[in-house]
């Protein structure tokens, strides 16, 4: 099952990948694009143009994004020791939230270029998660329980200041914080996409790397002392981690759910449970599904698309409810 | 030698050890008894190195509990909880393959460590049920296959620890003696050492070499339990015993009852 799984996965990418590339609102042909790679002339000029500087940069932001969502998604239900932990609860997407809008309401005509917005939407959440991670230690030790009841705190509080902004935004800029918290992939370039890239593979390089360790952590703090971890030091790698590449993710995309809430539960559902297994396979059915909405979002409505993170909560949340309930 | 030397723990106002002292001797078996609240599950706590005496001193092999690294005290003592609430469905191989995850025998070690350890517990025939399926007692059984794996997986120079809170309270029986006389196999086996906190005298006077018994928070008695009185009993858990001699030959302790 587990080695099926691992020759599946990695065709899905492929296969996911080669159709981002091929459809949109001017179809190229797959047999094209599939040897576009070796054989230049395959396309047309125009074709090559679409390809290298669109739709290349949207599905590897895209890979990334689903990807690190789901990793991060599974380490943090590891920590929290939760299958309903996800990445928004430790304050990173909240807190990406209020520092766009905070970009969007006041940096008004200021905007110092394509990476001011992500770049405070990163700040926001580094910020909000070195807040819920301050406010959940406990006689300075962390406890994740009182982490998870900061993050709801600081949630609530970022949402509260998102309000603020909105109020005394124009219709403009409050309609551009609207798409933005709908979370899409529209704006990937390869000036976006190579700030967001380093953050996010060394996120994911790191937590495959604890693997083991979530193992161990998931039979609980004192047990997993026993063991030989230092399970306050886990944490703090965890946490530090997936705030790194989550913020990296949300920044670059804005915030995308269900996937690192779902993608997670899929796995440990055929796959079991341990982590080694669940961190890989879990990115790759992260990149194949945000790559594969992302995809259905640019073609559904074309010429226009739906916000791909609007298109994962619509799918998402009756698909987690079935699960929930079977 | 794992010595705790006067030690209390304070929570707040409530003193929930005070000035105990206790050693844990390589070959033997100690039996920790008290009345619910006597501090039992706090000084195997103490003992395991994941809590820190408010005052006095807890050290493995004359240095300070503290001051090990959690890695290296890993390979010399193990500790079976009460329940531990695992998060994921796991299976049962795979738990007890954890009691050496982050300190690995070599790979050709591995296999008959982990079927020793589940044929010691009895769970052999479980390996591959998921732990939610399992019963109470079938889990603690896990839970003390993983503490012999951890063992097994360091059986070095020096020796080990194993220590136990409550290990037969969702067992049968046939199984409550199985699992002490699986740890009486390894002590002798090892040369370690075990604690174990138990509620039934009969158990522990089967199985234990040395007693510890508190009474709130303080030792009543500490040393064999073959010398081990009714009267210190009857004082301490406020009921009246009678030390018998049972069918095998071994002095055990009834409760006369109210």
């Amino acid at each position: 099952m587990i080695r099926l799984a691992f020759i599946i996965l990695p065709l899905a990418v492929l296969a996911v990948a080669l159709l981002a590339l091929a459809l949109g609102s001017s179809a190229i042909p797959m047999t094209a694009v599939a040897l576009w790679p070796w054989d230049a002339a395959a396309l047309s000029d125009q074709q090559r143009l679409i390809i290298e500087n669109i739709r290349l940069p949207r599905m590897v932001l895209g890979l990334l994004v689903g990807a690190m969502l789901a990793v991060a998604g599974a380490a943090l239900q590891g920590i929290f020791r939760n299958p309903l932990a996800d990445p928004g609860l430790i304050g990173v997407s909240g807190g990406a939230a209020l520092g766009a809008a905070a970009m969007i309401v006041m940096g008004g005509d200021r905007f110092v270029g394509p990476l001011a917005l992500p770049l405070a939407a990163f700040a926001g959440a580094v910020i909000a998660t070195l807040a819920v991670y301050g406010l959940g230690r406990r006689h300075g030790m962390i406890s994740p329980p009182s982490m998870l009841l900061a993050g709801i705190a600081v949630n609530a509080l970022a949402g509260a200041g998102i309000g603020v902004f909105s109020y005394v935004g124009d219709d403009l800029q409050l309609r551009q914080l609207t798409f933005w918290t709908m979370g899409s992939l529209g704006a990937a370039g390869w000036s976006t996409l190579l700030p967001s890239l380093v953050p996010m593979l060394a996120s994911m390089a790191g937590l495959f790397l604890l693997a083991t360790r979530l193992d161990v952590f998931s039979l609980g703090e004192r047990e997993a002392f026993h063991l030989g971890l230092n399970p306050h030091r886990m944490v703090q790698l965890v946490v530090g981690l997936t705030c790194l590449g989550v913020g990296a993710a949300v920044a670059a995309a804005g915030p995308i759910g269900f996937i690192g809430l779902v993608v997670p539960h899929l796995i440990r559902l055929s796959l079991g449970a341990g982590h080694r297994v669940l961190l890989p396979a879990g990115m790759m059915l992260g990149a194949v599904l945000l790559v594969g909405a992302d995809t259905i979002a640019r073609i559904v409505a074309a010429p226009a698309e739906l916000p791909v993170g609007l298109l994962c909560s619509l799918l998402g949340a009756p698909f987690f409810l079935w699960l929930l309930r079977r | 030698m794992i010595e705790a030397k006067s030690i209390s723990l304070r929570i707040g106002a409530a003193t929930l050890l005070d000035d105990v002292t206790v050693t844990l001797r390589p070959g033997r078996i100690t039996a920790i008894l008290g009345p619910n609240g006597a501090g039992k599950s706090s000084l195997l706590g103490i003992l395991a190195g994941e809590r820190r005496p408010s005052a006095g001193t807890v050290s493995l092999d004359q240095r300070p509990l503290s001051r090990w690294p959690a890695r290296d005290l890993a390979r010399r003592r193990a500790v079976v909880p009460q329940a531990a609430q695992l998060a994921f469905p796991f299976t049962v191989a795979e738990v007890v393959r954890m009691g050496f995850a982050l300190t690995p025998p070599r790979q050709q070690q591995r296999t008959g460590i982990l079927a020793q350890a589940l044929a010691a517990a009895d769970i052999t025939h479980l390996a591959d049920r998921a732990m939610p399926s399992l019963s109470g007692g079938e889990r603690q059984r896990t839970h003390f296959a993983r503490a012999l794996a951890q063992l097994a997986a360091n059986a070095e120079r020096f020796p080990a620890y194993l220590l136990l809170d409550e290990p037969t309270a969702s067992l049968d029986p046939a199984h409550q003696h199985s699992l002490l006389a699986a740890v009486r196999a390894w002590v002798r086996q090892s040369g370690g050492a075990a604690a174990i906190v138990l509620h039934d005298l009969a158990l522990a006077a089967h199985y234990a070499d040395d007693v510890v018994l508190l009474s709130r928070g303080k030792v009543a008695a500490h040393g064999a339990i073959g010398a081990l009185r009714a009267e210190t009993l009857g004082a301490v858990y406020g009921i009246d015993f009678d030390r018998v001699i049972d069918g095998a030959g071994n002095a055990v302790f009834l409760a006369r009852g109210l």
